[in-house]
């Protein structure tokens, strides 16, 4: 398995606990080729941040490291147009968490 | 028979002097876990107060601070953000962009750092309150607090779009709005400047930090879930 998808596997988890926990309630496949940020992700704005925030968590417990997510950092992310597949995600926090 | 509660988790920013360690000492005294903050080292003298030094205005410091009190405790039931500088100020021709850098720092800027850290472990909890500390400044418009109001008032609507943002997901955001507090900082501004204040108020006294604390109870209150959005001012009616 490659480093991003482990990385899927734990925004899985995530997803599975936000939704457990009814902070999610739509259920979906978190598959690579989703968008989860911009029109037609399966997650509304706070059901999104809410996401990035359990992310940093979990993210952070993993690694012993203060991993702060900022979309903005994303290469060629544009705030004004979201469009954010799983994968791209995926990639980004597992270049914010080896650094 | 089953395990005590554990105490609510209080975190409070400001709390080496004045209206924050009041607050600090409030809550610390009614049993809940109050974790404070602020730039220097504090002691209350209560064991159910910690304290870790962090300057508000970085944000990789308040990410930790925040952090660590959810490591710590689990979760975080309440947060008093209590920032911002006190000091006389100059009419706006004459207002030096460095000093009004100082105040949005201190007291925009850090309230929004503090806010949003705290808000991200709420949302997952589902449940918080946040209270933000404003001034009735922000309804006189008196001249010479052009920073001082301005990031007040900012402060305001900081908390009133925070409160829609985050009414789903049951953390209420209000604003406690004071007027003049007994504290080291009021007493240092000299009693032209307090006489000056005072008349504009309402209420022509200043109030105890008790005063402002009971505000905060109300807000904090399970009762009060059902507040969110407003705007308390002790002695102005606006």
């Amino acid at each position: 398995m490659s480093a991003t998808d482990d990385m899927i596997k734990l925004m899985r988890e995530s997803i599975d606990g936000l939704r457990s926990s009814g902070i999610i309630e739509k259920p979906f496949e978190l598959a690579p080729d989703i968008v989860i940020f911009g029109t037609d992700s399966p997650l509304d704005s706070i059901g999104f941040v809410t996401f990035v925030t359990d992310m940093e968590d979990r993210l952070s417990a993993a690694t012993g490291k203060e991993i702060s997510i900022t979309l903005l950092d994303i290469d060629d992310f544009n705030e004004s147009d979201p469009h954010l597949t799983v994968k791209r995600l995926a990639d980004f926090l597992v270049r914010i968490s080896a650094t | 028979m089953s395990a005590p509660a554990p105490p609510r988790v209080l975190a409070v920013s400001g709390t080496s002097r004045g209206l924050g360690k009041g607050i600090a000492a409030h809550f610390a005294e009614r049993g809940w876990a109050v974790c404070g903050c602020s730039r220097s080292e504090a002691a209350l003298g209560l064991a159910n107060y910690s304290h870790t030094v962090v300057d508000a205005t970085d944000e990789a410091q308040v990410r930790r601070w925040v952090r660590g009190i959810k490591q710590q405790h689990g979760r975080i039931d309440a947060v008093v953000c209590n920032v911002g500088l006190v000091k006389s100020s100059l009419l706006l021709p004459a207002l030096p962009t460095e000093l009004f850098q100082q105040f949005f720092d201190s007291s925009l800027k850090a309230t929004f750092l503090v806010c949003r850290e705290v808000a991200k472990v709420m949302m997952l909890q589902r449940a918080g309150r946040i209270v933000t500390i404003g001034s009735t400044m922000t309804v006189v418009h008196e001249p010479g607090t052009a920073a001082y109001s301005a990031n007040k008032a900012g402060i305001v609507e900081l908390t009133k779009v925070m409160a829609r943002e985050l009414a789903p997901q049951g953390i209420t955001c209000n604003v406690v709005s004071p007027s003049m507090v007994v504290t080291e900082a009021s007493e240092a501004m000299g009693e032209d400047w307090r006489k000056r204040i005072l008349d504009l108020q309402t209420i022509k006294r200043p109030v105890a930090v008790a005063e402002v604390c009971n505000v905060i109870d109300f807000f904090l209150a399970p009762e009060s879930g059902c507040i969110t959005g407003q705007v308390l001012h002790t002695c102005m009616v606006d």
